[in-house]
């Protein structure tokens, strides 16, 4: 090894440290950079009709991003309401009610297979066992039996984001101040209403900001959502349509867009999306930091 | 006690015990998803988790005795080129977050680091595509692994800070104290204290990454055969299932069973070793 | 230290093989229609000669697309290029080599039921939503001895730009005016009342799982399906099944490359069947190498044993020759 001084070792170290900062904030600018300058014609040439524009036809040249933003929307929507019950509920029981030691790591455990299984095998497993089910409901119901699409969508999504608003929330129940719930059962209320007017108002903000970062992941979900939604580029008419989102249409036809309009909208699409997520996540870290929510 | 005060008391005691009984419900109810899901991965993959599947290389359509071996290898290379270039840097990124909070450029930092963590995957697979297949004509392992890298920096830099903020001062100044200096100190005494959070961070990220589809779709590409050259396309196992899960035939959608059960295996090992280390 | 030398061999392995194993390989990619059949043809070729040609089935579109930006050595496709195509978005002449042929099938799933007579107004009224139950008379009509049941009909498309579609789309426009009017001769089907899926395969794939459901796909991908198969209406007002032989028929018929290009004729044989998709190998003229050439001409003679299991019918040789005489044999440069 070349001899460097220590004075020299320790501002050679310094600057690497500082040049990472200043590199990593480089490479998101770039990234940005790169979105807009590619959806640049796209973006100037079709403007804002793009954004409320219902009509998807490349062969066309007709480009709007509607379809997939409500496609977006709908989905992220729906899963976080399928997941409430069950990310409360989980959030309460560990954080709350669980003492034995046995049967929080179990629940704990499940959450992190939940969260660990790659995004494709959840895609694939939807489509060969939770698709043909839903076939056999809406059979039963009397309607079109797609089984992919918005329902199909949402239930895979509900289930892979229930993790992400259970690991915030059941720290934050857990966080409640011991004395304020003392308190409440020295005047005689039962566990549920020490839940109801205690724990789940103080730390309501820090269940709502993960909640919120749940709902960010469901929008950003790509490969899942793509194997099961039945990719339509149609606004969809019900939930039990076939339809697109932002990510699941940019995977389906990015490969393959030729002239530069199309590319450019395609692009445009990916802009559209990563506006949604951070503006998303943003909501949910500031929920975390205005109101002081505190976890570990 | 008047019987309108006991019946009030029995309402509110009802109340809880439905409540609580519907709590434990739901929670557990969670295990039929996530037991369903495991179990026909399991039932289906197992039986095809054989030599073939680690050993062959796919076969055409309608023959059976195909494999993923070219996708497993290349998982793994373009996993490991993406790790090699996330954790360095990551860890660096994670001392400067943790070390230098006056710094301008923390905050900045930061939020970088967290807009990063938020992106959608897809959206790295289409910027990787225009930084490094567009440039150079053509598709390679190595745009692959620099995506996956991008995902991964987040995991290990977070991990980084969160654990080296809480060393206590007083290792550093113990080490100060014998004369070392901050390069010394940070490398030799902090970071080795740091390696548990580090790993963990680091192992979460690689199962995460392990099976990401969405960033190798336009970069990868996909190989029939077997390659080790990063500079040119490669088969991965997200891609296998991706294509195989797809396709009306019998061979390949056991084959994608397996593989999926194989990817969950790893996946879901890193994780939990990584879950362990922290303790 | 143990950690340098491990990154060291690492970084040796990555890049190392820059120098040697990659030099007898091509990039190539495209239509899902003759994927079975080419990852067997590809296969042998690498067990003959040692070349590993990696053909990753992206649907025609995509193919040209990649092919345009270099990035692939060849592109396989069921849609040809124009002239105004090719001198807007190609840096380039294009040389497009007709290869084989196969009939695209239109299938459904109905239990039970393993034949129907279609024609193309029924069909592009399914295709359009103007006939939404299996039991519609206009099916009926055609059908007089086979009991419909009243399920719902969910007509599936492909999700990306495909030549198979394009065939298939020709198909209806020649023969429905009313398709001609609002869809036409388009490699994409965009439409409201469609679900589509990825490629062949995953046309196929969905439609087993939907029961009810109608779509189309080539030959190779049909017959191994538990799908029921239609026999269609061609121009001489016969019902033909897409058996190979039948397939065959209406392939004989063509000899002339300008007929094939942009335009997929009807059959003009009495049993001729009506849909027939040709698959064509595309490259820049610039970029022929021996490497492509030997690959060409040995997928059109010795591929022809191969084609025959996946139904792939051989084009007439005066036709091949056209295009591949377009192949300087005297430009040869060694990669």
């Amino acid at each position: 090894m070349i001899k460097i001084s220590n004075k020299r070792k320790n501002k050679l170290f310094k600057s690497t440290l500082k040049f990472s900062g200043y590199f990593t904030v480089f490479l998101i600018a770039l990234f940005l950079i790169t979105l807009i300058y590619n959806s640049f014609l796209s973006l100037s040439t079709l403007s804002l009709p793009f954004l409320f524009g219902s009509k998807w036809e490349p062969n066309a040249g007709n480009f709007g991003a509607a379809p997939f933003v409500i496609g977006t929307l709908l989905t992220s929507l729906l899963a976080l309401l399928i997941s409430i019950p069950f990310s409360l509920s989980l959030s309460v029981y560990i954080g709350y009610f669980l003492k034995n030691k046995k049967r929080k790591n179990m629940l704990e455990t499940l959450m992190d297979l939940l969260a660990g299984i790659p995004s494709v095998i959840y895609g694939f497993w939807g489509l060969m066992i939770l698709v043909p089910i839903i076939i056999s409901f809406q059979t039963k119901l009397g309607v079109v039996p797609y089984g992919v699409g918005i329902l199909a969508a949402s239930l895979i999504l509900a289930i892979m984001i229930i993790p992400y608003s259970v690991s915030l929330g059941k720290d934050v129940i857990n966080l409640v101040p011991s004395d304020l719930i003392e308190a409440a059962i020295a005047l005689g209320a039962t566990p549920y209403e020490v839940v109801k007017h205690i724990a789940i108002p103080y730390s309501f903000s820090g269940l709502f900001a993960g909640h919120v970062m749940a709902f960010g992941r469901a929008i950003s979900e790509t490969m899942a959502v793509t194997m099961v939604i039945g990719n339509r580029n149609f606004i969809p008419k019900s939930l039990m349509d076939p339809a697109n989102t932002l990510a699941s249409v940019i995977a389906n036809e990015f490969g393959e867009a030729s002239d530069p309009l199309y590319v450019s909208s395609l692009i445009e699409l990916g802009l559209i999306l990563l506006l949604i997520t951070t503006t998303v996540n943003i909501i949910g870290k500031f929920i975390v930091k205005a109101y002081h929510v505190h976890t570990n | 006690m008047s019987t309108q005060t006991r019946e009030k008391l029995n309402q509110r005691l009802l109340i809880n015990k439905i409540f609580y009984k519907l709590i434990e419900f739901l929670s557990f109810s969670l295990l039929i998803p996530l037991g369903l899901i495991l179990f026909y991965i399991i039932k289906n993959g197992i039986a095809y988790l054989n030599l073939d599947f680690f050993l062959n290389m796919p076969a055409p359509v309608g023959e059976t005795g195909g494999g993923a071996f070219n996708a497993i290898i290349g998982s793994f290379m373009i996993v490991g080129l993406a790790g090699l270039i996330a954790i360095p840097l990551g860890i660096l990124i994670g001392i400067f977050l943790g070390e230098f909070k006056d710094h301008k450029m923390n905050n900045l930092t930061r939020i970088a680091i967290e807009t990063l963590q938020g992106i959608p995957s897809i959206i790295y697979g289409i910027v990787a595509y225009v930084w490094f297949v567009l440039p150079f004509g053509n598709f390679s392992a190595f745009s692959a692994s620099f995506a996956l890298a991008l995902m991964m920096l987040p995991m290990v830099a977070k991990a980084t800070e969160e654990t080296i903020v809480m060393i206590p001062y007083t290792l550093k100044e113990a080490s100060y104290a014998l004369g070392a200096n901050y390069y010394t100190t940070i490398i030799k005494v902090i970071l080795p204290s740091c390696m548990k959070g580090i790993s963990s961070g680091v192992l979460i990220g690689i199962s995460r990454i392990l099976g990401e589809t969405a960033p190798l779709l336009f970069t990868a590409f996909g190989n029939a055969f077997l390659n080790f050259n990063m500079g040119k396309p490669m088969n991965a196992l997200p891609l296998l299932i991706y294509n195989y899960a797809s396709s009306p035939y019998q061979e390949w959608q056991q084959i994608a069973w397996a593989a999926s059960l194989f990817l969950i295996i790893i996946v879901l090992g890193l994780s939990i070793i990584a879950k362990n280390v922290i303790k | 230290m143990k950690l340098k030398t491990v990154v060291f061999l690492l970084l040796l392995t990555c890049f190392s093989n820059v120098l040697f194993s990659q030099i007898n390989s091509l990039q190539a990619g495209g239509a899902t229609l003759p994927y079975p059949f080419y990852a067997k043809l590809f296969q042998e070729y690498y067990k003959k000669t040692g070349v590993k040609i990696n053909y990753q089935p992206i649907g025609s579109g995509s193919g040209i697309q990649q092919l345009r930006g270099n990035r692939i050595d060849f592109a396989g496709s069921e849609l040809t290029v124009s002239e105004d195509y090719i001198n807007t978005y190609f840096s380039g002449e294009i040389i497009q080599i007709p290869m084989y042929a196969t009939g695209i099938g239109v299938i459904f799933n109905l239990p039970e039921i393993n034949t129907l007579k279609l024609d193309s107004t029924v069909i592009a009224d399914i295709f359009l939503g103007n006939i939404t139950k299996w039991n519609d008379k206009k099916i009926q009509k055609l059908n007089p001895d086979t009991k419909l049941p009243p399920l719902s009909i969910t007509p599936i498309v492909r999700a990306e730009k495909s030549g198979t579609t394009s065939a298939f789309t020709h198909y209806l426009s020649r023969n429905s005016i009313l398709w001609n009017k609002t869809i036409g001769n388009k490699s994409m089907i965009a439409s409201a009342i469609t679900l589509s899926a990825k490629g062949n395969k995953g046309v196929v794939n969905l439609a087993e799982k939907i029961k009810g459901s109608i779509t189309y796909a080539g030959l190779a991908y049909i017959d191994s399906s538990s799908l029921g198969i239609a026999s269609l209406l061609n121009n001489l007002n016969n019902f033909v099944y897409p058996s190979v032989e039948f397939v065959q028929k209406s392939v004989k018929n063509i000899n002339s490359l300008a007929n094939l290009k942009l335009n997929p004729q009807d059959s003009n044989k009495k049993n001729g069947y009506p849909i027939i998709a040709y698959t064509w190998i595309l490259i820049y003229k610039q970029q022929q190498t021996s490497t492509i050439q030997e690959l060409i001409s040995w997928m059109v003679t010795d591929g022809k044993k191969i084609a025959k299991d996946y139904k792939f019918i051989p084009l007439q040789s005066k036709i091949q020759k056209q295009e591949i005489s377009k192949i300087n044999i005297t430009k040869l440069h060694h990669d």
